[in-house]
């Protein structure tokens, strides 16, 4: 290793602390400005600039172990802030383990609590805790949204069919730019949640599945009567799987391990809608929960994705390499 | 609180006799490079990392390579950071309110991050250094009985 080593080295430190770009660069000047101190210090013991550089990032230690042990100081949040963000499950816990989501008051006021704490969030720069409570908050634009392509759906099938619209063009049109707009407003959401932290919008769309696969069972009865009342049967485990993501969301923010966080959102995704299924009668087959799995694993690694072709691209990448060859 | 009590020095001392019937001498920064590094659990480092940062800055502000050269000057070179791991430390300890961290350019015009104990961070301190002070006073009286 040799000073030209040296912004590898500290991009190498850069690539596991994933903060805000400014927090980042703070810490490594602060590291940069060290290991400088050192290598002139090594330097004026007698030895050459590159040997000096070498024997400095030596002492200064492995690369990896150090952005784990900043990783966990920053990654892993305080009880109340843990508290904080595991409310908004276990409030759904609450709402089902009381039958209360059939009540449209109770509906509304979660949905109204949730945006407000998620905009409140997103202008106090996003603390980590309020991450679950815009996943909630993007079930209104989702929802709305399949709602919109069902009704385009069927109307495209009545043409093929019967060659008529069941109901006004307009409304076609309303839908496909609703379809369009709302599709819009979530990717630059999420595109935005994966800044700095892709695992962090993973968390956000943790509940999605969960959601997703209700919602399925629901519209998949014969009515929504009927639905209603299927569905109260099973209240039970629906609120046991709002706390069991709940208390994934704890380990999530008390553990300091990346690798840790990971594991336990791509297991705790799939196993809730295991456990869905299993408690559910009468719903969707083994192969659908098999697809809705791989949808939800699919769903949460996508923020990664996103996040990689992001610093491809776009301003996170911007090689924010730090000089110290002098 | 401007020095380290006495009952520390004499306890690390008690522990080097113990332990490795050897004592390190106190070195400069530079050339304990070139002695074989001290031998003690990594973990009775880490328990005390706390208490010996806060004790180096409750006497003055200090940026972490002072910080690492006093650690190890203080303790006549037996304790020595691996650099690394001092910054985390530090930016935890500051995390939690104890110490707080300002940029400043320096006399030799570097820009620097010097380290502040806070009011909280004394606090802190004064109760780590009861808690080691009743602590070693009963190891001590287990497992030094005539010198203790």
């Amino acid at each position: 290793m040799q000073r030209t080593d040296a912004p590898s080295y500290l991009n190498e430190i850069r690539r596991q602390l994933h903060l805000e770009p400014a927090k980042e660069d703070e810490i490594l000047e602060e590291i940069q400005v060290h290991i400088e101190d050192r290598a002139a210090e090594l330097q004026e013991a007698g030895n050459s600039p590159d040997q000096a550089f070498e024997r400095a990032l030596d002492e200064f230690g492995a690369t990896q172990s150090i952005g784990q042990q900043f990783y966990a100081v920053y990654h892993q949040a305080p009880w109340q802030q843990t508290a904080l963000a595991a409310l908004p499950h276990l409030l759904l816990a609450v709402m089902f383990g009381l039958s209360l989501w059939t009540s449209p008051a109770w509906v509304v006021l979660l949905l109204v609590a949730a945006t407000v704490i998620s905009v409140f969030g997103w202008r106090m720069g996003r603390p980590t805790w309020t991450y679950p409570w815009m996943g909630y908050c993007l079930v209104i634009p989702i929802v709305s949204w399949g709602l919109a392509i069902s009704v385009v759906a069927y109307g495209a099938w009545s043409i093929v069919t019967s060659d008529s619209l069941p109901e006004s063009f307009l409304l076609y049109i309303v839908c496909l730019g609703y379809i369009a707009f709302s599709m819009w407003a979530v990717i630059k959401i999420v595109s935005r949640l994966v800044r700095p932290d892709w695992l962090m919008a993973s968390l956000t769309v943790l509940p999605l599945p969960f959601l997703g696969y209700w919602f399925f069972y629901f519209y998949n009865r014969l009515g929504a009567q009927e639905a209603a009342q299927a569905i109260q049967g099973v209240d039970a485990s629906a609120a046991a799987v709002f706390l069991i993501l709940g208390a994934s969301t704890v380990v999530f923010f008390r553990i300091g391990r990346r690798l840790l966080k990971v594991a336990v959102l791509l297991i705790t995704a799939p196993s809730v809608l295991v456990l869905a299924w299993l408690s559910y009668q009468g719903g969707p087959g083994p192969f659908a929960v098999f697809l809705f799995a791989a949808i939800s694993l699919a769903l949460l690694l996508s923020p990664a994705l996103l996040y990689r072709q992001r610093t491809r691209r776009g301003p996170v990448d911007a090689d924010r390499s730090v000089d110290v060859t002098g | 609180m401007s020095e380290l009590p006495p009952w520390s020095q004499s306890l690390l001392d008690r522990y080097l006799d113990v332990e490795h019937n050897q004592a390190t001498p106190a070195q400069t920064y530079i050339s304990t490079e070139d002695v074989q590094p001290p031998v003690y659990s990594k973990e009775l480092l880490k328990g005390s990392t706390d208490t010996l940062l806060l004790s180096l800055l409750s006497r003055e502000r200090m940026y972490g390579y002072r910080l690492a050269k006093e650690m190890e000057g203080q303790s006549g070179g037996y304790l020595r950071f691996k650099e690394g791991t001092l910054y985390p430390a530090l930016h935890r300890l500051e995390r939690d309110g104890l110490v707080k961290g300002v940029w400043e350019v320096s006399s030799s015009r570097q820009r620097r991050r010097y380290y502040y104990i806070t009011e909280e961070g004394r606090s802190k301190l004064k109760s780590m250094l009861e808690e080691w002070r009743d602590f070693s006073r009963a190891v001590n009286l287990v497992a030094l009985p005539d010198s203790a």
